[in-house]
């Protein structure tokens, strides 16, 4: 069977290999994003886990994992948000439309600018492979981390073996899939990463694509022989390194962009984290180190190597290995002093969402305090007492937590709320800074015609696996 | 030597994908480029029209001139169709499937076209290079099937003599135009696929996903120069035209290149006639901030147009009198 499999896939278009890389994108991407979100609402660590974790093992099941990776058209935008619809809600997690909306579109504007990042297609497996190491080290639960690496050993196996026509048909189609996604995300603009007008800023500079060479010279040959050079201005000459792997040690693209600074420095010197100082020697290579925690890049790498037939004692590997960028490690409330971190939650939730300190009593202004639902029990507007509920209670007892990523509430208590929310969706629409582009939100042309009759595999699968 | 135009930048309904070559110029400044599984005809004046073609992968779509008249073909896993020019009437429709059957795991495509005097050939995702002849009256009979590799062709491109082929190996292939279409040429691959070809006479230009432009000379069957262009694929390479009233008669020396690197670049090529005519240089880089372009086209009156994926408008580049 695996001598078939390679077989085929040797013969199949790299453009039917795209739904790995968008499920599980996109599906890191939500992982972090609701990881940030229960450490805002002071979820308790283990219930936050649980969370986590039941969202990450439907995520990899064998069967669902199994159905993603065979060749296949890929998925409309709209199917796709199904995915991650059910995804979202196999756990005790509860999130409204809204909420689900805003997810999706940060999930997918966070990997749209990860892909147009990468210097080359081949990258894309690097992408991947960085999500899947931060999910297993963000959620260290018996059986979710086998799952992940089950997943990284399929992404591996699978995408070191294209051809780099397939490469390009991959990167394609891809892009094809986030083509007309311009939705402006506050988080992107505060960092220079998107423009106003809601494209993504592309950099060129830093290390270049395998194979390819410093801009700014032509060669003359005769006879098969070269015989001079002429130099041209290029302001990237000076730019610009070349690589020698194919997959860049340091790139940082697919890790967690959520991760607050203070989180940044403390996991940058645990020494369990990958490639870290004290487990790497400057000009040994990766491969001698008997480290239990391989890295997943090595591995590709290596693997690539091989496919590729390269050459050289550092052939697809890295001889000046750095500290990767941090993981994401699961914060301990009892590290911050409560008032203090839920002042700085809500900023750093207000700058996610781009909303700034509305002013008081202007109804009309897109500036608007962001919405956290601490009491999902609780109807808005309606006393626990008088509503004689008795079963209401903490949000805990009751299995459900509601995440609320709606950022269309001015008010700051529940009764206010219900007062001054106008539910007319038209309204929440208009104000919501991520509507703000009309045409940005209109990405699901693609692929209408086929794979529709497919689309509904893999969300059977959702439904089955619950 | 150029400079950009921003008041005469083409606004577009829709915006171009990132494929090769996505951007082919018409001798009546019409332009044609593909979004997802659409075709869009765009005129300088900003008129925008979506061709009426059914759905389906679309992989290139270029104007082409046969026997004197432009038509603009549509290349896609369905095969190849080809309208008239303005898109109003569909003339032929080749199905893949016909000739290369329903066998096989993988999906096969069309990629790659390119007119000579009577007929026009394609590139299939087999390494087959299909020839059709031009008859009076809208036939094109499929009159050779060409074998190369067993490696998808990516792009062709030809002269008055030679058809040239280059596929995802990066190797490159030429065959006599003439009755039996023998193959009479090749040049080894480097590493990564040749993305785009045009040629001039006989000199033959060809782009890489590496960022590599290289130069062979087909009468001598040399690489004659390479070029550490781009940081990124190639993504299209057009060449201008001495007198643009008579287009395909004969090439100027201008080459545009265009990537997803962000970067527009002007090249003046050699003609080889001389010792001192034997280097190329850079005559304009042009910078297409947080643009990938993903084709180049040259246009009337000593102008270049460049389509970059994700962005609704053209942008025109012009030289400097």
């Amino acid at each position: 069977f695996a001598a078939f499999f390679i077989i085929a896939l040797l013969t199949m278009l790299g453009s039917q290999l795209a739904m790995p890389i968008i499920v599980l994108n996109m599906g890191g991407e939500m992982i972090y994003i609701l990881n940030q979100r229960l450490q805002a609402q002071n979820v308790p660590l283990d219930k936050a886990r649980k969370v986590l974790g039941d969202v990450i093992r439907t995520m990899y099941t064998p069967m669902f994992l199994e159905e993603l990776f065979k060749p296949q058209e890929i998925y409309t935008m709209a199917s796709t948000k199904q995915i991650f619809d059910k995804l979202a809600h196999s756990s005790i997690m509860r999130l409204n439309k809204t909420s689900m909306d805003k997810l999706f579109d940060l999930m997918t504007m966070g990997v749209k600018y990860q892909l147009i990042s990468c210097r080359s297609p081949h990258q894309y497996l690097q992408v991947t492979l960085n999500h899947l190491d931060i999910l297993a080290e963000m959620v260290k639960t018996e059986g979710v981390t086998d799952l992940i690496q089950v997943a990284i050993s399929k992404a591996i196996e699978l995408y070191t073996k294209l051809s780099n026509g397939n490469w390009l048909l991959l990167e394609q189609v891809l892009l094809q899939f986030f083509q007309g996604k311009k939705i402006k995300v506050s988080l992107f603009l505060q960092r220079n990463l998107q423009t106003l007008q809601g494209s993504l800023v592309l950099n060129n500079k830093g290390k270049l694509p395998f194979r390819t060479e410093l801009p700014g010279e032509i060669r003359y040959f005769e006879g098969k022989e070269y015989i001079r050079s002429d130099e041209f201005l290029s302001d990237l000459r000076n730019e610009c390194t070349v690589s020698e792997t194919i997959l860049e040690p340091n790139w940082t693209m697919g890790m967690n962009i959520y991760l607050k600074e203070s989180e940044t420095l403390q996991t940058r010197s645990d020494d369990s984290i990958i490639g870290s100082p004290t487990s790497v020697k400057k000009g040994v290579p990766l491969i001698d180190l008997a480290t239990e925690a391989s890295s997943s890049i090595q591995l590709a790498t290596r693997a690539f190597a091989r496919n590729l037939e390269l050459t050289g004692p550092h052939s697809g590997l890295c001889s000046d290995a750095v500290p990767k960028a941090p993981l994401s490690a699961p914060r301990s409330p009892a590290k911050y002093s409560t008032h203090l971190s839920a002042k700085a939650e809500l900023t750093l939730l207000s700058d996610l969402l781009g909303v700034t300190t509305a002013r008081r009593g202007d109804k009309r202004s897109e500036d608007r305090l962001f919405k956290i639902n601490l009491f999902p029990n609780e109807a808005f507007g309606q006393d626990k007492q008088s509503s004689g509920d008795s079963k209401a209670s903490s949000v805990y007892e009751s299995g459900a937590i509601t995440i609320d990523i709606d950022a269309a509430s001015g008010a700051k208590s529940m009764h206010s709320y219900m007062e001054e929310l106008d539910w007319d969706e038209e309204e929440e629409e208009r104000g919501s800074e991520y509507a703000a582009d009309a045409k940005g939100t209109g990405g699901g042309h693609h692929g209408a015609n086929y794979g529709t009759d497919e689309d509904d595999d893999l969300l059977a699968l959702m439904d089955s696996a619950k | 030597m150029y400079y950009p135009d921003n008041n005469a930048t083409i606004k577009l309904t829709g915006s171009p994908s990132l494929l090769m070559n996505n951007l082919s110029s018409s001798k009546a400044d019409s332009l044609c480029y593909v979004r997802l599984d659409e075709v869009y005809l765009a005129k300088l004046s900003g008129e925008c029209v979506k061709l009426p073609i059914s759905k389906s992968k679309i992989y290139q779509a270029s104007f082409i001139d046969l026997n004197g008249k432009c038509v603009l073909a549509v290349l896609s896993n369905l095969g190849v169709q080809v309208w008239s020019m303005y898109g109003d009437s569909m003339m032929f429709y080749f199905p893949l499937n016909s000739l290369l059957g329903f066998e096989g795991e993988e999906e096969k495509f069309v990629r790659g076209i390119t007119a000579m005097r009577d007929c026009f050939g394609i590139g299939c995702s087999t390494g087959n290079i299909l020839i059709f002849g031009c008859k009076d009256g809208g036939n094109f009979p499929l009159v050779h099937n060409l074998e190369s590799e067993k490696a998808a062709i990516t792009c062709l491109t030809s002269s008055s003599s030679l058809l040239v082929a280059a596929n995802d190996l990066g190797k490159l292939f030429g065959y006599a135009i003439n009755d039996a279409f023998e193959q009479t040429l090749s040049f080894p691959g480097y590493g990564s696929p040749c993305t785009t070809l045009c040629m001039r006479e006989s000199l033959l230009l060809a782009g890489y996903a590496s960022g590599h432009i290289r130069a062979f000379r087909t009468d001598i069957l040399e690489l004659a120069f390479e070029i550490t262009a781009h940081t990124r694929a190639v993504t299209g390479l057009s060449l201008n035209y001495l007198n643009w009233g008579e287009r395909g008669v004969e090439r100027g020396s201008e080459l545009a290149s265009c990537s997803a690197d962000q970067m527009l670049h002007v090249w003046a090529l050699p003609d080889f006639r001389t010792n001192a005519s034997c280097r190329a240089s850079l005559l304009y880089t042009g910078l297409l901030e947080n643009k990938m372009c993903t084709g180049v086209a040259f246009l009337s009156g000593e102008r270049i147009c460049v389509a970059s994926y994700d962005e609704e408008e053209i942008m025109i580049f012009k030289k400097i009198k």
